[in-house]
């Protein structure tokens, strides 16, 4: 049985990774009764960043993460807000410091976070679009990192 | 009459009872400062460094709805360590046009106030201005508040819509220390907010009324006025608050006048500059504040070391009390 060097290790994930990320399109997605159905560029950053905290029939908005570095997530989040996701979290310290939102809500995969924005009503999350089901509905596509 | 409770019982109580994703119960935040500087003129100081505020803050998420908030301070009493409870509330917030917060806040007066807390990571500059100062620093306005408070938002359109109604137990025979625990009179403090946010501007007024008791026995009415506009555009932000702090005992008035304003400009994603002028004016017959007439100027730049930690270089110019001084200084601040 061949076994690869670390050369060939690096080069074969890193071409998996470039496949993968290459398909990729991190969306965004909101609980099925949230009364928006698009949203533009600029409503999609100042969801992101927090500036609206609340849909327009009354919930409040409330972010749902994947934990860690996901390339989709960070991939997105720089589409729609040009931040890292270093910096969209401490955007939201600062809102949670403030007494003005909730801490956003941090699931361990993709699955988790969609599910349970399929759960919260006024919950939205950035993920790949290809782990979005009927459960969330689809309100902004931004370019993947491919 | 008893369908119409019972619609609004379950309007009220649904939110809390549905089952949700509770995993991430508490989160614990973190900030902290350090700063170096000097003072020069007619009331210098030695250059030293100094530890300024170290706040913790707890948040819990108890259901969907139901919150918990502790924020908690140690920072310079004296030349030892001082503790303060800043902010210790319980939320209801089934939606976002109505919230409720029960405990000790900040009233919501003006925009610093509510905007920032007492991490100083929080704004751009090293220090609030005066106007924004809490009442153990010669703050003018009652900062704090126990009590009760409804608040919400509602989007009309274009627009944004924000009230607050606070009910609480106002201030004591001093400015500093703040009631506590307790209040000790029958009058209550009231105070009031609207904002209307649009397009990258959210302006807004807000008013308290109270009657504090004074140590001698006599009551002191307050009233006060404070007029707030925060712009952002492009790469710049501002920040303008005025306030008007009228107070009356024993039948003499006094009308103290404060504002301030604020202009941020991002070179960089990273890299910002400041400045801010600032006038108070304390009014000749004012006895219960602890607060001098002052004007100030500042300038700074604002680097994000990372995402969570800023290094701020600024210098100033302030007349206090008479009293002139240049300040020059550096503050690492940081918050996660």
């Amino acid at each position: 049985m061949a076994v690869l060097g670390p050369g060939a290790r690096i080069l074969l994930a890193a071409s998996i990774l470039l496949c993968l990320s290459a398909r990729a399109e991190p969306v965004i997605v909101v609980h099925p009764s949230c009364p928006v159905t698009r949203l533009d560029r600029d409503e999609a950053r100042r969801l992101l960043l927090g500036a609206d905290l609340s849909w327009s029939n009354g919930d409040a908005t409330q972010l749902v993460e994947i934990r860690g570095d996901d390339p989709v997530v960070a991939a997105g989040y720089q589409a729609i807000a040009r931040k890292t996701p270093s910096q969209i979290r401490a955007e939201w310290n600062r809102l949670v410091f403030a007494g003005r939102a909730n801490p956003p809500l941090r699931f361990g995969t993709a699955a988790e976070a969609r599910a349970a924005v399929g759960r919260l009503p006024g919950a939205f999350a950035v993920i790949d679009s290809s782990a979005a089901d009927t459960s969330v509905k689809i309100v902004f596509r931004a370019p993947g990192p491919g | 009459m008893q369908f119409r409770l019972g619609l609004l019982a379950a309007l009220l109580i649904s939110p809390s009872v549905a089952a949700m994703d509770m995993d991430d119960m508490l989160e614990l935040h973190f900030g902290a400062d350090v700063e170096a500087g000097k003072r020069f003129g007619d009331s210098a100081t030695p250059s030293e460094f100094n530890l300024g505020v170290i706040d913790t803050m707890i948040h819990g998420r108890l259901s969907r709805a139901f919150s918990a908030l502790a924020e908690i301070v140690y920072e310079d009493a004296g030349g030892g360590f001082g503790f303060d409870v800043e902010r210790i509330v319980l939320n209801y917030e089934p939606r976002a046009w109505f919230r409720l917060s029960v405990g000790r806040f900040h009233s919501p007066l003006g925009y610093w106030n509510t905007a920032y807390h007492h991490a100083r990571w929080m704004y751009v500059s090293t220090r609030a201005p005066l106007l924004a100062h809490f009442e153990d620093d010669q703050g003018p306005l009652p900062t704090h508040t126990i009590g009760v408070l409804v608040h919400g938002s509602v989007p009309a359109g274009g627009v944004r819509l924000e009230y607050d109604l606070a009910v609480g137990n106002g201030r004591g025979p001093r400015p500093d220390p703040p009631q506590q625990f307790g209040d000790d009179n029958n009058q209550k403090s009231v105070c009031a907010a609207v904002h209307v946010e649009f397009g990258g501007v959210r302006a807004g007024l807000s008013g308290l009324i109270d009657t504090a008791t004074l140590a001698s026995g006599e009551n002191m009415r307050e009233k006060l006025a404070v007029a707030d506009v925060h712009l952002i555009a492009g790469d710049l932000e501002a920040i303008a608050e005025g306030a008007l702090i009228y107070h009356e005992t024993s039948g003499v008035g006094a009308t103290n006048l404060g504002g301030y304003v604020q202009l941020a400009y991002w070179l960089r994603e990273d890299l910002r500059i400041y400045g801010r002028g600032e006038r108070f004016v304390r009014a000749a017959t004012e006895t219960y504040l602890d607060t001098p007439t002052a004007s100030n100027v500042l300038g700074g730049i604002r680097y994000e070391l990372v995402p969570t930690a800023a290094l701020k270089l600024e210098g100033g110019w302030d007349r206090t009390a008479g009293v002139d001084a240049v300040t020059v200084r550096g503050q690492l601040s940081w918050l996660f």
